[in-house]
C-alpha cells in the first residue's frame, strides 16, 4: 500500500492513463485483432485465419495498389490547393479592409456544411443537366462540349477534389490567420525601418514565425483528407471503374458492402501504418526547425 | 463548474441505466419494426397501418425505427451485433441470404400460409421469399422493370412505336441519337444498374436461369456475351449519354425528363417522379424488348417483411406481418411506394388506370414475358450486385475490358458462389 501515496507520480498520471487505455488502446487493439479473423458481423462468427489476409493484400490485391495511388493523388492535390488558397486568403484577411467584418464570417461557411451535403451539392453542380460547371468549362475552352467530369475515369478524381478544396480552405484560413495575427507588429515595423522589401519580410519574418502552425495544420489535415471518404462515396461511389477509389472508400466498401470486417481491418492497418510514417517524418522536421520567440 | 459537470455525467449515466432497466424488449405487447428507407409520407403511412394494428389488438404497441437507405444495412448490422434486435424488419431481396445464413431470420413456414391471404396473390410471392423451401420473408411489393419512352422524342425522330425486339431497341437508340443533343437510352451505370445487364444477358440466352444444371453460370454463354457487346456498342457509339456510366436512379430519371435520353429501363416508382415534371401525354411505357428466342425476362426485385429469429415476441410479430400485407394495406402501401402490389387484382387496376402503365400491364399478362429473379439465396449476391458488376461493368463500357472478359469474370464469381452454396446444402 505504500506505493499508493499522494507522493507517487503515478497517482496523478493514473486518470489520464486509464482514459487513454480505455478510449484509445482498447479499441485500437480490438480493431487490429479483427485483421487475423474471418469476421462476419451478422452471425458474429469469427474464424482465426492468421496472416492469410495480410498475404492477400501484399500479393494479389491490385485494387489496393490502385487505391493507394489514388489516395496519394487525392491527398496531395487537395492539401496543396487547400493550403495555398487558405494561406492566400489568410494573408488577405490579416490586414483587413472595408467590410471585412461582413465578409469574414461568410468565408467560413463551407466549413460548417455537412460533408454529405457538400457531396450532393457538387454532384449536381457537375451534372450538365442541372449544374453550371460543364458549361463554364466549355466556355473557357477546357472541354469540347459540356460533359460530366465525374463520368470520365481519367479526370473524375478532380470532382471530389474540387469539392474537398472548397470545403477545406476555411480550416487553413482560420488556423493561419490566428498564427499571423500573433506575430508582433514591432518586428514588421523594425524591418520596414531597415528597408526590407515586402517579399523578404514575408520570406524571413512571416513564414518562419508561422512555420510551426503550418506544419501542424498540414499534418492534421493530410491525415484528415486521407481518411475522408464521404465526399467520394456520395459523388462517385469510387467509380467509374474504380478510378476514384481511395483506401478510405475501399475500407468502407469492404466493411459495409461486402461485410468483410476482417479484410477491412487489414486495409485500415496498412493506411494507419502509412499515416504514422508520414506523421513521424513531419514530427522530425518540426524538431529540426529553429525555435524563435 | 466541476460540480455541474459531475451532476451532468451522473444524470446521463442514470438515464442510460433507466433505459436499460425499463426493458422494453421483454414486454410481450411491445414490438419494434424497422423500415430501411424513409420519407415523411412513407413513415406516416406505415404509422397509419401500425395504428390500425394497435386498434385491432388492444394493449399492443409498435415502435418504428426509420433508417435512411444509404446507411440501413450497416445500422441494422450494428443493431443485431449489439443485441438490440428488432422484431420485424423490412427486407430487400439481396440482403435476405446474408441474414438467413447468419441465422438471424425466423422461419415463417409453419406460421404464415398462403391461405391467410386473398386468392389473387401473385403466384411466386411465397417462393421468392424462400430459401431451401423455408419462408423467411414475404414480399409486400415488386420492383418490376419496363421500358418508359418519351413519345415526343420518338415523334421527332420519326419512330412510330416503342421497340419490340432487341434489334429494334438498338436501331431505335441509334436513330434517336441522330437528333442533336439527344441519345437513345438512359443507361444506369452506377449502383442499382446491374439488373439491366442481367436482363440483357438472359434475354439473349433465351432462358431466365442464372445457372445451368451443373451449377455453372450462364453468363459466359455466347448469348450473354453478345448481350454485353450490344450495350457496350450502344455506349461506345454514343447512343447512351456519356456520363450515364455512373448514373444512379435519380440521374437516369432526370436524364429522361430533361430529354437527354429517350428510353428508360425502370421500376414503376420512377413514374411518380416523372408525373411531377412531364405532361402525362408525353411518355408511355412498353414491356422490355424481346430477345432472339422471342422471349424477354425483365428483372423482378422485391422487398418484404421479415421476423427476426432473436425476437422474443414472434407470434405477435407474425400477426403484424399478416396485418401489413392485408389487401387494403397492401394497396395503399404499393400506391405510396410505387411498387407492383402482390395482389394481381390491385396491380391490374393500378396500371390500367394510368397511361404510362401499359408496359407493366402487358408484362404481367402476356406469356412472352416472364420474370428474372436474382439468385438471392447466394450470400455473395449483394457484393456481386453492388460492387463487382458496377465497377467491372464501367470498365467494360470504357473499353478497358472486353465483353467476353467481363462475362467470364462475372460467370466465375457466380459459379464459385453457387458451388459453395450447393456444397453447404448437401452437407
Amino acid at each position: 500500500m505504500k506505493n499508493i501515496s499522494i507522493n507517487n507520480p503515478w497517482f496523478y498520471l493514473a486518470p489520464t492513463i486509464v482514459f487513454i487505455v480505455l478510449l484509445v488502446i482498447v479499441p485500437l487493439v480490438t480493431g487490429i485483432s479483427y485483421a487475423f479473423y474471418d469476421f462476419d458481423l451478422l452471425s458474429g462468427t469469427q474464424t482465426f485465419v492468421g496472416l492469410e489476409q495480410f498475404h492477400k493484400i501484399m500479393s494479389e490485391d491490385s485494387l489496393f495498389i490502385s487505391s493507394l495511388y489514388n489516395t496519394l493523388f487525392w491527398t496531395s492535390t487537395s492539401l496543396f490547393f487547400q493550403f495555398s488558397l487558405g494561406f492566400a486568403l489568410a494573408l488577405l484577411l490579416k490586414d483587413g479592409f472595408k467590410g471585412i467584418s461582413l465578409i469574414q464570417p461568410l468565408l467560413f461557411i463551407p466549413w460548417a456544411v455537412p460533408s454529405f451535403l457538400i457531396g450532393l451539392m457538387w454532384v449536381w453542380m457537375f451534372n450538365p443537366v442541372t449544374g453550371p460547371i460543364p458549361y463554364a468549362l466549355e466556355a473557357i475552352g477546357i472541354m469540347d462540349q459540356p460533359e460530366n467530369i465525374l463520368s470520365d475515369p481519367e479526370h473524375a478524381m478532380w470532382g471530389p477534389i474540387v469539392a474537398n478544396i472548397w470545403f477545406g480552405i476555411p480550416f487553413f484560413t482560420i488556423m493561419l490567420l490566428a498564427a499571423l495575427r500573433s506575430i508582433p507588429d514591432e518586428i514588421y515595423e523594425a524591418a520596414k525601418m531597415d528597408g526590407v522589401s515586402a517579399f523578404n519580410i514575408f520570406r524571413y519574418i512571416t513564414v518562419p514565425l508561422i512555420a510551426p502552425t503550418i506544419l501542424i495544420t498540414l499534418l492534421i489535415r493530410a491525415i484528415w483528407i486521407a481518411n475522408f471518404a464521404e465526399i467520394i462515396i456520395v459523388m462517385t461511389g469510387g467509380g467509374p471503374a474504380n478510378s476514384t477509389q481511395i483506401i478510405a472508400t475501399y475500407i468502407y466498401d469492404t466493411a459495409y458492402q461486402k461485410m468483410d470486417f476482417g479484410y477491412a481491418s487489414v486495409i485500415s492497418i496498412a493506411l494507419l501504418f502509412m499515416l504514422m510514417l508520414y506523421g513521424f517524418a513531419l514530427g522530425r522536421l518540426r524538431q529540426k526547425m529553429p525555435v524563435y520567440v | 463548474m466541476i460540480r455541474g459537470a459531475i451532476i451532468f455525467v451522473v444524470m446521463v449515466f442514470g438515464f442510460v441505466l433507466w433505459q436499460a432497466m425499463s426493458d422494453k424488449d421483454h414486454d410481450p405487447n411491445h414490438l419494434m419494426i424497422v423500415e430501411v428507407n424513409t420519407s415523411p409520407e412513407r413513415t406516416r403511412l406505415l404509422r397509419d397501418h401500425l395504428d390500425s394494428f394497435e386498434a385491432a389488438n388492444p394493449g399492443m404497441k409498435v415502435d418504428v425505427i426509420s433508417l435512411s437507405w444509404g446507411q440501413a444495412f450497416e445500422k441494422i448490422g450494428m443493431m443485431v451485433a449489439g443485441g438490440r434486435v428488432p422484431d420485424v424488419m423490412e427486407m430487400p431481396d439481396f440482403w435476405l441470404s446474408r441474414y438467413v445464413s447468419a441465422g438471424q431470420i425466423a422461419d415463417m413456414t409453419p406460421f404464415i400460409k398462403k391461405a391467410d391471404f386473398d386468392d389473387d396473390i401473385e403466384g411466386g410471392t411465397f417462393q421468392y421469399g424462400s430459401i431451401n423451401d423455408r419462408l423467411y420473408t414475404i414480399p409486400y411489393g415488386f420492383y418490376l422493370r419496363a421500358l418508359i419512352y418519351n413519345k415526343r422524342i420518338f415523334e421527332r425522330a420519326g419512330i412510330e412505336k416503342p421497340p419490340l425486339t432487341l434489334q429494334e431497341f438498338y436501331d431505335t437508340s441509334a436513330k434517336i441519337s441522330e437528333l442533336p443533343g439527344v441519345t437513345g437510352f438512359c443507361h444506369q451505370g452506377g449502383r442499382g444498374g446491374p439488373v439491366f445487364y442481367y436482363w440483357l444477358m438472359t434475354t439473349m440466352n433465351g432462358s431466365p436461369k442464372f445457372f445451368d444444371e451443373d451449377g455453372n453460370s450462364t453468363f459466359y454463354n455466347q448469348g450473354a456475351i453478345d448481350g454485353l457487346t450490344l450495350i457496350r456498342d450502344l455506349y461506345q457509339n454514343g447512343y447512351v449519354p456519356k456520363d450515364s456510366i455512373n448514373w444512379n436512379f435519380n440521374e437516369t430519371v432526370s436524364g429522361f425528363y430533361s430529354g437527354t435520353c429517350a428510353m428508360l429501363h425502370q421500376t414503376p416508382d420512377a413514374l411518380s417522379a416523372l408525373k411531377k415534371r412531364m405532361d402525362e401525354d408525353d411518355y408511355s411505357s412498353s414491356p422490355m424488348p424481346l430477345g432472339p428466342s422471342g422471349k424477354s425476362f425483365p428483372h423482378l426485385g422485391y422487398i418484404g417483411w421479415s421476423v427476426l429469429e432473436k425476437s422474443t415476441k414472434k407470434q405477435a410479430a407474425f400477426k403484424l406481418v399478416r396485418h401489413l400485407l392485408a389487401r387494403e394495406n397492401n394497396q395503399e402501401w404499393a400506391e405510396g411506394s410505387g411498387l407492383v402490389p402482390i395482389y394481381k387484382g390491385i396491380s391490374e387496376n393500378i396500371f390500367a388506370a394510368i397511361p404510362a402503365g401499359q408496359g407493366w400491364l402487358k408484362t404481367t399478362q402476356d406469356d412472352r414475358w416472364s420474370y428474372l429473379i436474382n439468385p438471392n439465396y447466394l450470400p455473395e449476391i449483394a457484393e456481386f450486385d453492388s460492387i463487382t458488376v458496377v465497377q467491372s461493368g464501367q470498365a467494360m463500357m470504357l473499353g478497358e475490358k472486353t465483353p467476353e472478359q467481363t462475362a467470364k469474370m462475372w460467370a466465375d464469381f457466380l459459379t464459385a458462389a453457387n458451388k459453395k452454396y450447393r456444397q453447404g446444402k448437401d452437407q
